[in-house]
């Protein structure tokens, strides 16, 4: 098995088994909340003709979160698939903003500075426009 | 195949994509490579739905497959930190560039892409291990071990700045295309940084995830993520991929591997010709 592990590996490894273990757990409820809008879809929208060879991407639009959010409650099928692709887009950036801390814990400052500027660059890529 | 219903549409692209998420993770190649052409050449959809739909596919197989990774002990947490900042800058300015590209040059692009991929399937992996220490990734504590049967071995990271600027073009081409980049990656840290190979994917697998999350913000900006598509695409990479990783223990991935780089060659082909439009 495995020897002469120094410390702060041991560390990493925990926090990272932790870290995959919470990312399959965000998977697998992304993937729920997509399936119960998926079968929401198929039984009201099934025999109907999609168009996906023309772009147009004003259908859906995910930015206006006050659509989106009415949708939820109101069941919209697509609403919810959207609602679980945003979680499942969330695990990730989860993933980086835990790291932070893990990194701040094991006063790897170095590693802080590095994450922080993942996470800002992933800030920017939702919240810019 | 453009009067299909959504249940039938739906029930092909679940199994075309539970196809390639199940090929792509018994040949290690994974399968996001071959949903864009998938879906475009086979089911005539529209690059950017289909750069969107993989985009989510690979996020999916990408968090999913992480906890099996973490226990095999390969990936290093701070190569891939570290190397995350480029690719993450990389897939905000090929998200950002898709809109601006014509579809023509963005299909041949892909056409390369694909061959290189079939390609790299053969290519030698990189297990000797470099003794030389170089003193930016010392600075930067890249350096680590990984077990080798019942043995730690070390290893020592090499040309850091020729990495990182590949990176950087790994995440552009991520963006660009909406696939994980899995194989310029491997590249970037096997090849140039001489990073073993076990340690290479691995570490790749969890930089694909939060790469594809920058990429992610734009798409949803611009409308590519289509939920309805985006649906079955998802579901069935991450089943196939799952059922692949549960195969993959009793199976021989050789002619797997093959028969694999054949269709990512027909692909390539048929991307080149609806780029040559």
């Amino acid at each position: 098995m495995i020897k002469r592990h120094a410390n702060t590996e041991n560390l990493d490894r925990s926090i990272e088994t932790i870290l995959g273990n919470l990312l399959r757990i965000g998977v697998i409820i992304a993937g729920s909340v997509v399936i119960i809008g998926a079968v929401l879809f198929l039984v009201r929208h099934g025999s109907e003709i999609p168009s996906y060879h023309i772009f147009k991407p004003d259908i859906f639009n995910f930015s206006d979160f006050r659509d989106l959010f009415n949708g939820i409650i109101t069941f919209r099928s697509v609403s919810i698939m959207e609602l679980g692709i945003l979680f499942l887009i969330a695990t990730p950036v989860l993933r980086v903003l835990f790291s932070v801390f893990a990194f701040a814990y094991e006063k790897d400052y170095l590693y802080v500075v590095f994450t922080v500027i993942v996470l800002l660059v992933l800030i920017f890529s939702f919240f810019s426009l | 195949m453009h009067d299909l219903n959504n249940l039938l549409f739906t029930l092909l692209i679940y199994i075309g994509s539970f196809s390639a998420g199940l090929l792509g993770s018994l040949t290690g190649l994974g399968g996001g490579v071959i949903v864009v052409p998938m879906l475009t050449v086979l089911f005539g959809v529209d690059i950017h739905f289909a750069a969107g739909a993989s985009l989510i596919s690979v996020i999916a197989t990408s968090s999913g497959a992480a906890s099996a990774y973490v226990k095999e002990g390969y990936s290093n947490i701070r190569i891939g930190m570290f190397l995350e900042i480029a690719t993450t800058i990389g897939a905000v300015i090929g998200a950002s560039i898709v809109g601006i590209i014509s579809v023509n040059a963005v299909s041949i692009i892909f056409a390369f892409i694909l061959v290189y991929s079939a390609l790299t399937t053969f290519l030698k992996k990189n297990e000797h291990v470099v003794h030389e220490l170089d003193p930016i990734a010392q600075k930067l504590k890249l350096n680590g071990n990984y077990p080798v049967g019942d043995e730690l071995v070390s290893y020592n990271v090499q040309k850091v700045p020729q990495g990182f600027i590949m990176m950087i073009f790994a995440g552009v081409l991520s963006g660009l295309l909406g696939i994980g980049s899995g194989a310029a990656k491997v590249l970037a840290m096997d090849q140039i940084m001489k990073i073993p190979f076990k340690v290479s994917t691995t570490t790749s697998n969890f930089m694909i995830g939060v790469t594809a999350a920058a990429s992610a913000g734009i798409y949803l900006k611009y409308g590519y993520i289509h939920a309805a598509l985006v649906m079955p695409v998802m579901l069935g990479v991450l089943t196939g991929a799952f059922l692949g990783a549960k195969l993959l223990t009793f199976t021989s991935s050789k002619s797997l591997k093959i028969i694999f780089s054949v269709i990512i060659l027909v692909m390539a082909y048929e991307m080149l010709k609806n780029g040559l439009k």
